[in-house]
């Protein structure tokens, strides 16, 4: 059975931030969180909010029911909602880990176990970038070439032992808000006179394919419970 | 006396170049060490970069720099 946690964004955010910092820490060596969006709101780095336009851009996502959260950290804006399954997976480094392709592997380690959970739905997920999606990436997980899943990753190292400390994140897009978010992304771009540009075909929601997908989720958390403890990261009951 | 902020060799693999994301404390702020103070960003993958020691910050690359595996991007004085 998966938990899923119902918080604000910034809750979510925060509580992120927080099993990270459990990790770096020493509180645990691997935990993993799953959270869903109470709200909807376009997140971006705070740097953003210095482009001309941003005040026009910000009121006109607000506008769209889309109010601008601003993070401290990088990246590019995403749209969070109630249609986003989020999870995010932490932990140290485990010894016997390639340290040269540790960021591939943190990858790997979120991906893979998404991915046996799609193909036991009766799909055929795919792994890369996606032309035409908002903050695209090497590593998204995709279905018939259209993304699905985005991911991003945060890394510190742990002054106790130096072991690398990484924060694997996915947003999971469950419930068809593709036109919406596409659009609010494209209006902010637009008024920042910013020359990104993001399509709806480039973006693929479950329920396109699956007709329960919040229940269909009761099954992801055994998914990643036996690679990780395999690779000597254990999660707690 | 200063100590530079590194971007230390192992941080990603491989040769890609990364960009300076966000400075978290302003230019001549005093910081701890250890304290956050910067995070860089190379494929998705960001990573965040501490003061090495207690001191007054100064920023050497701003944000949005592209930056490589040795570079100096602030010290602390």
């Amino acid at each position: 059975m998966t938990t899923i946690q119902r918080l604000p964004i910034e809750a979510g955010l925060d509580a992120e931030r927080q099993l990270l910092d459990s990790v770096h820490a020493g509180a645990l060596d691997c935990g993993l969180l799953f959270w869903r969006p109470l709200d909807a709101a376009l997140v971006m780095p705070r740097r953003l909010s210095r482009l001309g336009g941003f005040a026009a851009a910000q009121a006109a996502c607000a506008a769209r029911g889309w109010p601008v959260a601003l993070r401290d950290t990088g990246g590019e804006p995403v749209p969070q909602s109630p249609a986003v399954l989020n999870l995010a997976l932490a932990y140290a480094v485990p010894t016997g880990d390639d340290e040269q392709k540790r960021i591939e592997t943190a990858y790997l380690r979120l991906c893979e176990p998404l991915r046996a959970w799609l193909r036991g739905l009766g799909l055929d997920p795919g792994l890369g970038e996606v032309d035409g999606a908002f903050c695209d990436g090497r590593y998204n997980v995709t279905l018939e070439r259209r993304k699905l899943v985005g991911t991003a990753q945060r890394w510190r190292r742990r002054p106790s032992d130096g072991r690398h400390v990484c924060l694997a994140h996915a947003a999971l897009l469950l419930e068809d808000q593709r036109q919406s978010m596409v659009a609010v992304v494209n209006s902010f771009y637009e008024r920042c006179e910013l020359p990104s540009r993001c399509r709806v075909a480039s973006h693929v929601a479950l329920d396109e394919f699956v007709a329960d997908v919040w229940q269909a989720t009761d099954g992801l958390l055994d998914c990643y419970r036996q690679p990780l403890q395999a690779a000597g990261l254990a999660l707690l009951p | 006396m200063s100590s530079p902020i590194l971007i230390a060799d192992d941080l990603w693999d491989g040769d890609a170049e990364a960009v300076i994301t966000a400075w978290l404390v302003s230019d001549g702020a005093e910081v701890g060490a250890g304290e956050l103070v910067a995070e860089i960003m190379s494929e998705k993958a960001q990573f965040e970069i501490e003061a090495p020691c207690a001191g007054m910050l100064k920023i050497l690359e701003e944000e949005d720099a592209v930056i490589a595996k040795g570079a100096t991007i602030g010290l602390v004085e």
